[in-house]
């Protein structure tokens, strides 16, 4: 009889029972749902300002660039499968919105040099994109970066307006530029 | 054992202040209040200072693989009972989690097509144009095709609309789609070039595909009648389009002017 659990520990037991549930809910929830826009205590703040080192080494890239209206950073990895998935789209976004004064930058994330640069050329390269290596992650810790893909939209006040996690489409991408733009 | 956890504890606690401190760090050097060679220097201290947390506690966890004491501080067998509740509980969480997660990781080809209920007038023509162009080879994509190229057309961008109306017609349309594109492509042959011949030998190709198109019908009458200067041969298309659409007074009244062999306004 001793060691039967208590009444404490069942009740205790079904607490934990119930609230694995509710949180087994709100992450399953999180992932059915809409997951893609989601929440960041950067939205509505102003965005981290930094410069990276070009991919191929060429330069610097300055975050948010300072002659776009928006500016997209997307965090990707060549051992990332869903950004293969949502390469092309951000090629189509930089290119329908050259005109619109829309920059996306490509940062790579936890990845080597050498795996982001075969990555991007074997997807597509774009001359509208700027492609950036992120040395001890210093870009993915101030955007708070929990996995790849993700990515951030700045808009012209220079505060993050939005943050898409996995793979994002086109149609996304482009109805928070409209909606950056429109404001 | 108490050491160790009050060990981990204090590494723990060097992370979080060294992730602090590079947070910090990094808003300073945002706001230009220290140099940017400090900036390096320290952002170099508090990343290897993360490291050196992160790698004691794991050698802390390494060196102590079961931390369960033995002997007299050893739980009741209630506590193993509560124990394996919670561990089935947090695997069964991880189960739901992971099924319902699968229709997420499928979604992105789900939202290749637009849906029905898409409403073209909500994006701009560049999010269109990104979507067509990200889902070129999608069979759903002519709809939005058509629409973006409409807006083209309605605007006066002959040169915008073309292509998407060429590209429609090589992409397996169906029959509605085919009229569309070819109605549209026949007008600009003859408002955009002049070309009354190849106008209308378009617009019968989009009349074999749908031969009751008001759109084809109206600008075959339209070019027959402006551009050939054949108003009796437009009055049988106008009325047909009239049928079709009866609320269309403008229609009534160019067919009431062919009719009476006026010249096209």
């Amino acid at each position: 009889m001793r060691n039967r659990p208590g009444r404490a520990a069942i009740a205790l037991a079904s607490m934990v029972v119930i609230s694995m549930a509710v949180i087994a809910g709100v992450f399953a929830s999180r992932l059915s749902g809409d997951p893609q826009f989601a929440p960041s205590p950067l939205i509505g703040a102003p965005a981290p300002a930094m410069t990276l080192p070009r991919l191929d080494g060429s330069g610097e890239v300055a975050i948010p660039d300072p002659e776009a209206q928006v500016t997209i950073i997307n965090f990707f990895a060549s051992w990332c499968l869903e950004c293969r998935i949502e390469h092309a789209d951000l090629l189509a976004v930089a290119d329908a919105f050259r005109g619109a004064g829309v920059r996306l930058v490509q940062v790579a994330y936890q990845d080597r040099t050498s795996d982001a640069i075969a990555f991007v050329n074997e997807l597509g390269v774009s001359p509208l994109v700027l492609y950036a290596s992120d040395p001890d992650s210093r870009a993915a810790i101030s955007f708070g970066v929990f996995g790849v893909p993700e990515t951030y939209f700045i808009g012209p006040d220079r505060t993050v307006t939005a943050r898409i996690t996995g793979p994002a489409t086109a149609l996304q991408l482009g109805q928070e530029i409209d909606r950056i733009l429109l404001d | 054992m108490t050491t160790a956890v009050g060990e981990e504890a204090k590494w723990q606690e060097r992370f979080h202040q060294a992730a602090r401190d590079l947070e910090e760090l990094e808003q300073q050097l945002s706001e230009r209040e220290i140099p940017d060679s400090t900036g390096r220097r320290l952002r170099k201290t508090y990343l290897q200072e993360m490291e050196t947390a992160r790698r004691q506690i794991r050698e802390l966890r390494e060196d102590d693989p079961d931390p369960s004491p033995t002997g007299q501080g050893r739980p009741s067998t209630g506590f193993w009972t509560l124990g394996r509740i919670v561990v089935a509980a947090i695997l069964g969480a991880a189960a739901v989690a992971l099924v319902l997660s699968v229709g997420w990781f499928a979604q992105p080809e789900q939202q290749v097509a637009p849906d029905p209920q898409f409403d073209p007038s909500r994006y701009s023509d560049e999010t269109m144009e990104a979507v067509i162009a990200a889902n070129a080879d999608h069979p759903q994509i002519n709809g939005m095709r058509l629409a973006l190229a409409a807006r083209y057309f309605q605007a006066g961008d002959l040169s915008a609309a073309f292509p998407h109306y060429r590209e429609v017609l090589e992409r397996s349309p169906l029959p509605g789609e085919e009229a569309e594109a070819l109605s549209r492509l026949g007008w600009m042959a003859w408002a955009g070039s002049g070309e009354v011949q190849l106008a209308i030998d378009t617009l019968d190709r989009a009349l074999a595909a749908v031969p009751e198109h008001p759109q084809a019908l109206y600008f075959k009458a339209i070019v027959l009648w402006c551009g050939a200067g054949q108003a009796q041969e437009a009055v049988p298309l106008l009325g047909r389009v009239l049928e079709l659409l009866p609320s269309e007074t403008e229609v009534a009244s160019e067919l009431a002017a062919a009719r009476a062999g006026e010249e096209c306004r």
